[in-house]
């Protein structure tokens, strides 16, 4: 039975065993200058692009010496560029997970759930991921860089058919010092679907991160 | 009877045409010496005397060293005391004096008459010599170098060596002698230093007390300073021979790598990942994540690159210069016992030079 089971098994029955499990607990807020872009050919309108910050919290524990558990949220509006569509409130819920393969290479998985909001309608996104995620530690003590890949197989969008192309990345450099940790992310996530047909629809959103994370246990960042 | 004359007289041409050897005729000399001490010896005095008159006769043909004449004057003298001729004994015994001071009668062997006789023969003649030197080796530390001199009577006597190629001569002795004495060298020069290597000259002048004559006599010889053979000292450790003692870490330049990769990385997701037909993409942000890995990087290499101290090298470095250290140290050693051992070579020479 893996950590995991073991820890999810331990908090139904007995919390105290649970909390015995977790290395380390750390809480994170962040704020993300995000940008949206969508090009929907039945709409024709071309690419609408907007614009906004996005604020966001979360929680990670450590699990083991190998399990990382974290769940997020985020929410914020992207306001159009030019007043073309309507502003979109965006809403975010994330569980991740990562298994630490070496000390520098982890695979990560999880989902997302996302949901775009105007005043005329909501879409959801749901997309589970599969990736990998590096570590680069430099000299300068509690300086490393990170890089992530993930695919996103099985996102499904309501009102649209499955993606045929979803693919999420970042990279960044991230300091710690004592039970902070201070992170500047770069990330994309590019959906195309139907790639090639009248129903052609592109979606990227990028996004530069502040993420400031307090660890309240012990434990490697 | 004729015909056996003949062939004798043939044999002697013979002989007289064919020239001996130098040591064919000494051999020759001291055959004939030995078979008049052998006659002498027997008291076969008639046979004994024809013989030795013969060797020191001006007729005599083959060499005779001085050695020779010198024991065939004496047997010659010592076996006419014994025939009732002292004054002619006293002359002979003269003779050997005067051609070896050193000559001297053994009262075990001589008769008192005889000894009687060479004393006089003693007063009638005044010479000092000198005995060639023996090739020694002596470490004057503790050995002294010997000569030996004498005079045929009583004499004021000084023994002096000369520096043949350059120095002062300065004496070795001086004093009143008779007959054979030896003189001590401790092989040092007036000025208290060991002798310096070169040809010398050994000066014997001695005035006899009895006759107020003066003789005077040398031998030369070489001194030379045994070649101490020295080590050398170990030379210094060279740069090749030492390591390191401060350096950079080996794996500053992979920081700049680290940094660089994820610089790539984000450039990359900008570039590669993003829909080109949406364009956008907030760059300007990877660009910011980018600089700040490029940074981040080089931060990295200058740390790891600040030249520091490797105790490692510097310990081995301290442990090899102590053990040069006391490698010369006992090498130096050595060499000053090899060299405060002054052995001295003294070979004999023949005059002022080759």
């Amino acid at each position: 039975m893996s950590v995991a089971w073991r820890v999810g098994l331990a908090c139904l029955v007995s919390p105290p065993a649970a909390a015995a499990q977790i290395r380390s607990l750390a809480f994170a807020g962040d704020v993300a200058f995000a940008e949206h872009r969508v090009d929907d050919r039945r709409v024709g309108g071309g690419v609408e692009i907007s614009t906004g910050t996005l604020f966001g919290a979360g929680v990670r524990i450590s699990v083991g010496s190998r399990w990382t558990i974290g769940a997020s949220g985020r929410t914020g509006v992207l306001h159009p560029d030019s007043g073309a569509t309507l502003p979109r409130d965006v809403a975010e819920l994330a569980l991740d997970g990562a298994f630490r393969m070496r000390d520098w290479f982890d695979v990560v998985g999880g989902v997302r759930v996302r949901s775009y909001t105007t005043a005329l309608a909501r879409q959801r996104w749901t997309a589970p991921y599969l990736g990998a995620a590096g570590r680069v530690p430099f000299a300068v003590r509690g300086l490393q860089g990170l890089l992530d890949l993930a695919v996103h197989p099985f996102a499904s969008v309501s009102g649209l058919t499955r993606p045929e192309f979803a693919l999420s990345g970042g990279a960044a450099v991230a300091y710690s010092r004592g039970r902070v940790d201070v992170q500047l992310r770069y990330s994309v996530e590019r959906y195309d679907f139907a790639r090639g047909t009248a129903d052609e629809r592109s979606e990227q959103l990028s996004a530069l991160t502040l993420r400031v994370q307090a660890r309240a246990r012990s434990g490697a960042p | 009877m004729r015909r056996r004359a003949l062939s004798v007289g043939l044999v002697a041409l013979a002989v007289g045409l064919a020239a001996p050897p130098a040591s064919v005729a000494q051999d020759t000399t001291a055959a004939v010496l030995q078979r008049a001490r052998s006659y002498y010896e027997g008291l076969d005095l008639e046979r004994a005397l024809p013989l030795l008159r013969q060797i020191v006769s001006p007729q005599w043909s083959f060499g005779v060293t001085t050695a020779q004449r010198v024991e065939a004057y004496t047997y010659l003298a010592a076996a006419l005391v014994l025939v009732g001729q002292p004054d002619s004994a006293v002359s002979y015994f003269a003779a050997a004096l005067a051609r070896d001071p050193f000559t001297d009668l053994d009262p075990l062997e001589f008769t008192p008459a005889q000894t009687t006789a060479f004393a006089a023969a003693r007063s009638r003649v005044f010479a000092v010599a000198a005995r060639p030197v023996a090739a020694t080796r002596a470490d004057v530390r503790t050995e002294r170098i010997r000569f030996t001199v004498a005079t045929t009577q009583s004499a004021a006597l000084q023994v002096s060596l000369h520096p043949v190629e350059a120095g002062t001569p300065f004496l070795i002795f001086q004093g009143e002698s008779e007959g054979a004495r030896e003189v001590v060298w401790d092989g040092l020069s007036p000025d208290r230093r060991l002798a310096a290597p070169g040809r010398y000259m050994l000066s014997v002048v001695g005035r006899s007390r009895l006759s107020a004559r003066t003789d005077s006599a040398s031998i030369f010889f070489l001194v030379a300073h045994e070649a101490a053979t020295l080590e050398d000292t170990l030379p210094d450790l060279g740069r090749t021979a030492l390591l390191p003692e401060r350096a950079g870490a080996a794996g500053a330049p992979r920081e700049l790598a680290k940094g660089v990769i994820i610089a790539a990385g984000a450039l990359l997701l900008s570039a590669a990942v993003m829909n080109r037909e949406l364009g956008g993409g907030e760059r300007d942000g990877a660009r910011l994540v980018a600089g700040i890995a490029v940074v981040a990087g080089t931060a990295g290499f200058l740390t790891l690159n600040r030249r520091h101290d490797i105790p490692a090298n510097i310990q081995a470095n301290l442990q090899r210069e102590t053990e040069r250290r006391v490698a010369n140290q006992a090498i130096r050693q050595r060499n000053a016992d090899r060299l405060v051992q002054a052995v001295l070579l003294v070979t004999p020479a023949a005059g002022v030079g080759p």
